[in-house]
């Protein structure tokens, strides 16, 4: 969701905000209210969502700070100043858990992320429309399916009686326990992750592809430039916006692997080479309830992710591109 | 495009090697699913000695005979479409309400309102937090846990916003003066001129609801209020131990019918994606188009 909530995110701000540039006073909402009131009373229950499900979980976040137990709650629990983030930083375990979620991570952004480019790339060069269309139905379909279809898939296709192992042994090589071993579970990670999404990722590439004028490419011909070139030269710098703006918000992602990949896939007896900052606060916080100390993991995570993105973005537009502000 | 009429043979190589090489894509693609159809329609014997493929060996639907009488798959099953139905309806109606106001461009509050929304598209509360708060309200191992924390979709609201900008002015104006009030025109007018709009974002949150494995894992710990992703993860979790793989189901049931966790799996898997899959040709199509809509716009 986050590329594609990504590129409207301007639109969306922007023909708001460029056209009635002058700032509205608060008189000038009351006014307004009381000229239609119905108008505001529909945006009332969407305004306590939003409060209650985004704006109190944001301040919540100050528990990192505290030593909250359930029972005194977020008003009686005691402050405790930086405390878990000094147990954090001591505790070798934490820079495991750091070290395996930028493997992960970062083995996702160079192997999943350029492959639906040239997935679009190639997809836009087919001539049947009808076949096209048949390869982006079969490939969007994982994206469809929860993690735990797509993990039950998996693991059933990867097992001993599983079509990769029978292969094996009727060539006479033994089973592997695919998701059992770190040095086979890296490599089903990222092609599992690559399986579900590619298709899907490059939708939004298709987008803009199919949003380039035709009389560009009709020119280029008649100028003798060759299939290879216009794909080069016209549809590659069409689609780099949106690919810099992709990256940007990949790299804001960072230290959030996904939790339902891991979850699912990670065998408990790969735990210490697969545990990600998610899992770990799941199992950690929810489950075994030390909500101020995994609170402040999650703290240390956006922190760092939004440090990224805005490295990220600054780095962008100092090359001369958009960015995503 | 028109213009290829004359190929080079180069153009011609490429075209037979692009086609071939998306096709064998495709293939993969669709290999593991159809993998596990086949498991799941065959012996578990055949399974076991590694002779399923892609089409099933020694046809059997014991496997969905075990699944389809169990009365824990049968909870979560019911517990999903009551989530998923009162889900989507709950988030139509928050996102019509929130996207009318909000489409009138001459609205106060039009934008801090959408700078409070857009801001929490950029950064959230986390897991834990988000925990808390749905626990404080006493949520916690409650269906509607599933609904209420999940009732708008920023995303969603801000496209079906979009939409609702196109529809003119004058017809909202001319209901005015007939003497419509805010209401009546955005359940009169302004819905049913958007219902290809609605059609698609109720797919985007059906498809959300019944995909939503996260949620339930994190709140709901009673199996009698548990969904079908959360059962279906059962399976996988605890794979290679027999005993926690099967706990759902009775085990006396499961040696009767002598099956492997295999083929109850892919059973599970079948009956979990089956709805999906009746919906996928619309979901696709409108996907698309809403994805293709909102990029655009950008």
């Amino acid at each position: 969701m986050a590329t594609e909530s990504g590129v409207t995110i301007d639109a969306a701000v922007d023909d708001g905000g460029a056209r009635v540039k002058r700032r509205r006073s608060l008189s000038e909402i009351g006014r307004d209210i009381r000229k239609r009131p119905l108008l505001y009373l529909m945006l009332v229950p969407v305004l306590i969502y939003y409060l209650a499900f985004q704006y109190l979980p944001l301040f919540g976040v100050a528990i990192a700070f505290q030593d909250y137990n359930i029972f005194d709650g977020f008003r009686g629990s005691e402050w405790v100043g930086f405390q878990w983030f000094r147990i954090l930083f001591d505790d070798p375990n934490f820079l495991t858990l750091i070290l395996n979620t930028l493997k992960f991570s970062l083995l996702r952004l160079i192997l999943q992320f350029p492959i639906p480019i040239f997935f679009a790339l190639f997809l836009n060069e087919l001539r049947t429309g009808s076949y096209k269309k048949a390869i982006q139905t079969v490939t969007y379909l994982p994206h469809f399916f929860s993690w735990a279809i797509c993990g039950a898939i998996v693991i059933s296709f990867l097992s001993f009686s599983g079509p990769i192992n029978s292969l094996r042994q009727s060539l006479g090589h033994e089973p592997i326990p695919f998701l059992l071993r770190i040095s086979t579970f890296t490599p089903v990670y990222v092609i599992s992750g690559i399986w579900k999404d590619f298709g899907w990722g490059s939708i939004i590439y298709l987008a803009a592809i199919s949003g380039v004028n035709p009389e560009l490419y009709e020119a280029a011909y008649m100028d003798g430039a060759t299939r290879l070139q216009r794909a080069l030269h016209i549809t590659v710098p069409s689609i780099r916006h949106i690919i810099v703006i992709t990256l940007i918000l990949r790299c804001g992602d960072m230290l959030g692997v996904g939790f339902d990949q891991m979850y699912i896939l990670a065998p408990d007896m790969l735990r210490s080479s697969t545990d990600i900052l998610s899992t770990y606060i799941f199992r950690v916080g929810i489950r075994g309830g030390a909500y101020s100390y995994t609170a402040a993991i999650g703290l240390f995570r956006s922190i760092v992710d939004v440090t990224l993105i805005v490295i990220t973005n600054r780095i962008a537009k100092s090359l001369g591109e958009s960015g995503v502000w | 495009m028109s213009l290829q009429t004359r190929r080079t043979p180069g153009e011609k190589a490429f075209d037979l090697f692009n086609v071939v090489g998306l096709g064998i894509v495709g293939f993969f693609t669709l290999y593991p699913f159809v993998n596990t159809l086949a498991v799941s329609l065959s012996d578990s014997m055949m399974v076991a000695s590694g002779r399923v493929n892609l089409i099933p060996v020694g046809w059997n639907l014991d496997g969905y005979r075990v699944v389809l009488s169990s009365p824990v798959f049968y909870t979560a099953f019911v517990n999903t479409v009551l989530v998923t139905a009162v889900g989507t309806t709950i988030n139509i109606l928050m996102t019509c309400l929130g996207a009318y106001p909000l489409s009138r461009k001459d609205l106060a509050i039009r934008v801090p309102f959408m700078m409070m929304i857009v801001i929490t598209m950029f950064i959230a509360g986390g897991m834990i937090p988000t925990y808390l708060v749905v626990r404080s309200f006493g949520l916690l191992n409650k269906r509607l846990a599933l609904i209420i924390p999940l009732a708008i979709n920023s995303w969603n609201l801000i496209l079906l916003r979009n939409f609702f900008q196109e529809v003119p002015m004058s017809l909202e104006e001319s209901a005015k003066i007939d003497g419509a009030n805010e209401f009546t025109i955005l359940f009169r007018i302004m819905i049913p001129l958007s219902l290809p709009a609605i059609a698609t974002l109720s797919l985007f949150y059906a498809v959300g609801h019944w995909n939503n494995f996260r949620t339930a894992l994190m709140y709901i710990t009673d199996p009698r209020k548990q969904v079908l992703q959360v059962f279906l993860s059962q399976f996988v979790v605890a794979r290679e131990s027999m005993g926690t793989a099967t706990s759902t189901i009775p085990d006396e049931e499961i040696e009767r019918m002598n099956l492997i966790p295999d083929t109850l799996r892919a059973a599970v898997v079948v009956c979990t994606v089956a709805p999906i899959l009746v919906v996928y040709p619309w979901v696709q199509r409108y996907f698309v188009k809403g994805v293709i809509v909102g990029s655009l716009k950008g």
